[in-house]
């Protein structure tokens, strides 16, 4: 693998951001051009509607799409290193199905956005610490264990959801719940940001001061331990800043899968398995993923696609050639 | 001054029959200690113990005079440098990646490797000759070249003792011949290395301190003159050996005691 300059790859894919961001304010059911977006965020006099449109459903839906898709692999990215496991996903582990368990719970009493994010981040680190266990007692190491523990606890998880969703009151927390397990950007608006901004800052700082001890991580328990690495201190604080990323990104916009399991191996095929690099380009990379995918979910149909619909047409086959790739590469 | 001294250390798993006993032992700068052993007698645990990863039963190990216990793990970095037996083969980073991850303990905590620590990676690998693998992924070397970059790793954390757990292994016989002149070297100029082989042999071309695990869950500690000894080893192993000298070498080797001749049952 000839290693391009990881840091050139980053900073083009920085650059890639801003215009997505602005193609994606031109797209919609109204579409603009970018001499129309930029009357339209100026001058607001000149055509409400339009300004209206673009500051209150295009900026903050593309905003939350960047976030959540930043997240979501930058959780991702951190729990394949922490698990030296290239299979495990925040959807995979449990923690997405259990942020959403422990979100629907917090609705369900009524609460509203602090208590459903608190509720989601509970659900989240209980799902992870039930998946951890119930790999431990198995007593194999494997890759495969942990991710079989991990889709038995993110069926229970649903079976609880469906529990639920059967006991919630239909004509207003049933749709609120639905929304959790699909995975919209419809409901996305500048309050909801505002809150869980707080948590998607704290998680990603977290794991961005981490990021270099995630590859030391990523060498195995005894190696990092006698390199001189606290790993237990280290390997909980990356689990708990991952479920916090989880748990903010399931607030926002309910389950959305795959961009955890693919978008960090796309990530580290550009610039290699070092996280110093891999990190922030899956967070940039899913960012942009996200934006792409939510874009054509709004505008390809009248009616919204769901999100995770579309993230698994791409992610599914995607992540098949990566793994293609991969093993003509190591066999 | 010793750098090590393990004091009657016992080690056993949860509910089940001590591995090994009251184990005791000093290393002092720039000695070589060869542990020695049948499969399976806990060699490897030994030396787990020593650098912390697994509890002892009983007893205690003391480092630059401290107790280990009472070290936090970055210190115990400074002083002991593992090459384990399982270096995480299918690492995908690259060598240099893979070697700054050495320079762990000497980083503050958020702080990622500079200039620096990549000059020192380089330092090692041109000693080594082996600059050009700089940018391979580790996962995609031979068994003997990642053997070599993992013991590198173990030198380039820069330790007081280095602790190698079958070091030799992997590796043909032009390289077992590399690494113990190298392993004498760093001796040489005061790193202790503390390692396990299979090949009483290794210990002869080694010098230094032996440490014999016995089937009685006992490890003798001492000079190779007194425990590598035909009656000693033949015990150890089970198995009937000889040592002979050997006038060219200036040394004593241990063989099977089997020859060529068809057995006659």
């Amino acid at each position: 693998m000839a290693k391009r300059s990881p840091r050139l790859i980053l900073l083009s894919t920085i650059i890639l951001v801003p215009l997505l961001a602005v193609i994606a304010l031109g797209c919609g059911r109204i579409s603009l051009s970018p001499v129309e977006i930029w009357t339209g965020l100026t001058q607001p006099s000149r055509n409400p509607a339009i300004t209206n449109i673009l500051y209150t459903i295009r900026l903050p839906r593309i905003f939350g799409a960047l976030l959540i898709g930043a997240g979501l692999a930058a959780a991702g990215s951190a729990f394949q290193s922490v698990f030296q496991n290239p299979l495990v996903s925040p959807d995979i582990l449990g923690v997405s199905y259990g942020a959403a368990v422990g979100a629907a719970i917090a609705i369900l009493a009524g609460g509203g956005i602090w208590p459903t994010q608190l509720g989601a981040f509970a659900g989240g680190i209980i799902a992870v610490v039930i998946t951890l266990f119930v790999a431990r007692i198995l007593g194999q190491r494997g890759m495969l264990i942990l991710v079989l523990s991990g889709i038995v606890i993110s069926g229970f998880m649903q079976a609880i959801l469906g529990l639920l969703k059967y006991i919630a009151d239909p004509d207003s927390q049933l749709q609120s719940i639905v929304y959790w397990q699909l995975g919209s950007l419809a409901k996305v608006d500048l309050p909801s940001i505002a809150a869980t901004l707080p948590a998607l800052l704290i998680g990603g700082i977290t794991l961005g001061l981490l990021r270099w001890h995630l590859t030391v991580l990523s060498l195995g328990d005894h190696l990092a331990t006698s390199t001189g690495l606290n790993v237990r201190l280290e390997r909980l604080l990356v689990i708990v800043a991952g479920t916090l990323l989880t748990a903010a990104t399931v607030c926002l916009s309910g389950n959305i899968g795959w961009v955890g399991l693919v978008i960090p191996h796309m990530a580290r095929r550009l610039v290699g398995t070092d996280e110093r690099y891999a990190l922030p380009l899956s967070a940039l990379v899913g960012a942009l993923f996200l934006l792409l995918i939510d874009t054509l979910a709004r505008t390809i149909s009248a009616g919204e696609i769901p999100l995770s619909i579309l993230t698994g047409f791409v992610g599914a086959p995607l992540f098949i050639y990566l793994l293609v790739r991969k093993k003509a590469q190591y066999p | 001054m010793n750098l090590l001294s393990v004091n009657q250390l016992s080690f056993a798993y949860p509910g089940q029959v001590p591995i090994f006993k009251r184990v005791s032992f000093n290393i002092r700068a720039g000695e070589i200690l060869t542990l020695l052993g049948p499969n399976g007698v806990g060699k490897s645990t030994l030396l787990r113990c020593l650098l912390g990863l697994v509890p002892p039963a009983s007893g205690n190990i003391t480092l630059a005079s401290t107790p280990l216990d009472r070290l936090s793990r970055q210190e115990i970095a400074h002083h002991l440098a593992y090459v384990p037996q399982d270096y995480h083969a299918a690492s995908t980073l690259s060598v240099q990646d893979y070697l700054l991850t050495a320079r762990a303990a000497y980083l503050r905590p958020f702080q990622t490797p500079g200039p620096t620590e990549i000059a020192l990676v380089q330092h090692y690998l041109q000693r080594f000759r082996l600059a050009d693998l700089a940018t391979i992924p580790f996962v995609s070397l031979s068994g003997g070249q990642q053997q070599l970059i993992a013991i590198i790793h173990g030198l380039v954390q820069q330790p007081r003792v280095l602790v190698l757990d079958e070091p030799m292994a992997a590796l043909d016989l032009g390289r077992q011949a590399e690494l113990i002149t190298l392993f004498k070297k760093i001796a040489a100029k005061g790193m202790a290395i503390i390692l396990t082989t299979h090949l009483p042999d290794h210990a002869f071309m080694l010098g230094g301190q032996v440490g014999l695990f016995t089937n009685d869950q006992q490890v003798v500690v001492g000079s190779q003159d007194a425990l590598l000894t035909q009656e000693k080893l033949t015990a150890v192993y089970q198995t009937p050996l000889s040592v002979v000298y050997l006038p060219k070498l200036g040394r004593y080797s241990c063989q099977l005691a089997l020859s060529t001749n068809k057995s006659t049952d």
